[in-house]
């Protein structure tokens, strides 16, 4: 069978820095660095790979997901794909019609219709008025803005030029479709009826290219993957093997976002009460980075008190990497009362099981007066730690929590 | 080459029709008098021009009525203004699709000029009035008027595709094509006719197309007589050289657009 897409050793280099933009500077400084640009010895430093040796091969009717972390260079494969970028090396072959929904709202003009858009965007896909003309109706209803469809598109919303943008893209019945998840920002009913669409072409023998963030929906959609690191193939196989290469890569790397933690505040000496360290262990003993959904683990806060604090308030916060709030533990609320507290000492929480789903969480210790609330006298974070739970991936796909659960079957 | 771009575009001919209608209902929405730009444009240039060349300064005319005179010019002039003013940022102007969906970039342009050609046909509906009050009866010299258009969108598209691909990489030409064609019309015989040009200069005027292609509207239009091949054949000559440079320069770049834009 011969190949609809074919990557060959393709690479990617992007410049860094403004390029050249005026004459002036073209005719200064530029004229030896165009010169150099031409023999091609580049300063190093002003330059970027954002694909290194990419190589693949897809069929008609295959399914691949593009995985990993921001950066990675998955986009740059798609613009590549979509012939809207172009390789600095290699060759890139596509045979067919490809629709591409890489940014949300491109192809459209903000000051014409929905319905002239339509048209518009289905002729930058390669269709004819004919073509178009025919589809219309599906399209319209598949997007749902019948009544929307006579204004120009600048008063839509981002949901709404996705949808329409999606609708268009998904009806030509394309050789080669190419995704985006970003794109999917419409409600979740929408979501499915995309995924259903998505998985309509697909019987239909479309080949499909998908960067997706959503391991699950990789995992249900496509029947091959490739995990992209650093502008380099990092894992290229089948989707379970794939995903569980970028898993593992996920929980050895220290997650570096901030996951809206409050700055801490740091040594003061003004300052009556410090924490001086906060810290997670295992109640096996372990004391690690990697805990696994069900241990038992216990949060140890270290505090510096200069001045006897009377009956204080300790908040912890577990904060998973995207900045959701997973639990919040206010001393008051259980009833408890901390007793003064005074010199150096270690206040200690056990929680067990831990229950919390895959991920990377940090903690956030704040104490509180007992008289005045929500300002805080002392606060510190702990280390990012990673959670293994029962689910693929993080965030939105794998949720937040663990629970207990007893399963029975009961008869009427 | 050539044939691979022509074949390619080919594939998209939907997309230069439809960006082209594009380019013309944009052009006029939330305008008032709409489509009206395109008639009052060189109908306002013509009524100053006959006031200040015909009234103040008397510019010989070789016996034809000043406004018809500079109408006849204006006409075609208007449309390369137009079309290298909007031919020009075209893809600067449309970043958004440049950078985020694939089809032949020179449909951008091509859409430019197509639009100028359209606001030209309805300019050209008072040109037939004019024609009709002044009583200038068209001779079989008119089926020349198609060669001379044809060349002249040649040239125009050369220019709009060279300038188009060079905005890209140089803004300063934002401010270079406005001066450039406030110098160009003066070079070229639209307020004044060749007669005036010395002879020892003429054949270095010519050299510009737009002379050539100006003398063959009047003379096929207004006089009723066949082109100066001579001229003509330079202003072809340097059109399609114009063209292909342009051309090939453009899809030279054509890779780079989305990186550099």
């Amino acid at each position: 069978m011969n190949p609809i897409i074919q990557c060959d050793r393709v690479s990617k280099r992007y410049r860094l820095g403004a390029g050249i933009t005026s004459f002036r500077e073209a005719i200064t400084g530029g004229v030896k660095q165009q010169l150099r640009s031409f023999t091609k010895a580049v300063d190093e430093s002003r330059e970027l790979w954002a694909l290194e040796d990419v190589s693949f091969t897809l069929n008609k009717g295959d399914s691949l997901g593009l995985i990993g972390p921001n950066g990675a260079g998955k986009t740059t494969i798609l613009k590549m794909l979509a012939k809207i970028t172009h390789p600095t090396s290699g060759v890139v072959n596509i045979k067919g019609r490809v629709a591409a929904l890489i940014e949300l709202g491109a192809g459209f003009h903000p000051d014409l219709t929905g319905r002239e858009n339509v048209f518009l965007n289905g002729a930058i896909l390669g269709l004819s008025n004919r073509e178009i003309s025919r589809s219309f109706d599906r399209i319209v209803d598949f997007s749902g803005l019948e009544k929307f469809i006579d204004t120009p598109v600048k008063r839509y919303s981002s949901g709404m030029y996705v949808r329409l943008g999606f609708s268009v893209a998904a009806h030509i019945e394309p050789d080669v479709l190419l995704v985006d998840e970003v794109l999917a920002v419409g409600d979740a009913q929408f979501r499915q009826k995309c995924a259903g669409r998505i998985a309509e072409l697909r019987k239909l023998g479309t080949t499909i290219v998908f960067v997706a963030h959503n391991l699950y929906l990789v995992k249900s959609v496509c029947d091959s993957a490739i995990y992209m690191n650093h502008g380099r193939i990092q894992a290229y196989g089948d989707t379970i093997h794939t995903i569980s290469a970028y898993e593992s890569w996920m929980f050895q790397n220290p997650i570096t976002k901030a996951g809206g933690l409050l700055d801490e505040q740091g040594p003061n000496d003004s300052a009556s009460v410090t924490f001086t360290n906060v810290e997670i262990r295992s109640l096996n003993g372990e004391d690690g980075k990697k805990f696994r959904y069900d241990d038992a683990i216990e949060i140890r806060v270290h505090y510096e008190a200069k001045q006897p604090i009377h009956q204080p308030n300790l908040v912890l916060r577990i904060a998973r990497s995207d900045g959701t709030t997973c639990f919040m533990i206010r001393t008051n609320d259980y009833g408890k009362h901390l007793e003064d507290l005074s010199g150096n000492g270690v206040i200690s929480v056990a929680v067990d099981p831990l229950q919390l789903a895959s991920g990377a969480y940090a903690i956030e210790a704040k104490l509180m007066m007992s008289s005045i609330d929500g300002v805080p006298l002392a606060l510190k974070h702990s280390p990012w730690f990673e959670v293994e739970g029962l689910s693929l991936g993080y965030e939105e796909a794998s949720g937040v929590y663990v629970p207990n659960l007893k399963w029975a079957r009961l008869e009427n | 080459m050539l044939s691979d771009y022509i074949n390619e575009l080919y594939r998209y001919r939907e997309l230069v029709l439809v960006w082209g209608l594009r380019e013309v209902r944009v052009r006029y929405k939330q305008s008032l008098l709409g489509v009206m730009w395109a008639i009052l444009q060189p109908l306002v240039m013509m009524i100053v021009f006959t006031l200040v060349f015909s009234r103040f300064a008397k510019v010989p005319t070789d016996g034809i009525p000043y406004p018809l005179f500079s109408y006849t010019a204006l006409l075609p002039w208007t449309l390369l203004a137009t079309a290298i003013s909007f031919g020009v940022p075209s893809l600067v102007n449309n970043l958004n699709l440049v950078v985020k969906t694939y089809f032949p970039r020179e449909i951008l342009p091509i859409g430019a000029v197509g639009a100028s050609f359209f606001d030209f046909m309805v300019a050209s509906s008072v040109f037939a009035v004019l024609l009709l009050y002044y009583r200038i009866e068209l001779t079989w010299m008119t089926l020349w008027l198609p060669l001379v258009l044809i060349l002249q969108l040649v040239l125009i598209l050369g220019i709009a595709f060279a300038g188009s691909a060079l905005l890209v990489l140089y803004r300063d030409l934002r401010f270079i094509v406005p001066l450039g064609l406030q110098i160009w019309l003066y070079l070229t015989p639209v307020i004044y006719p060749i007669t005036i040009i010395p002879e020892q200069y003429l054949t270095l005027y010519m050299l510009n197309p737009m002379a050539g292609i100006i003398t063959a509207y009047r003379q096929i239009i207004l006089f009723g007589q066949q082109p100066n091949l001579m001229y003509l054949g330079i202003a072809g000559l340097e059109a399609i050289l114009i063209f292909l440079f342009g051309y090939m320069m453009f899809k030279k770049l054509e890779i780079s657009f989305a990186d550099i834009i």
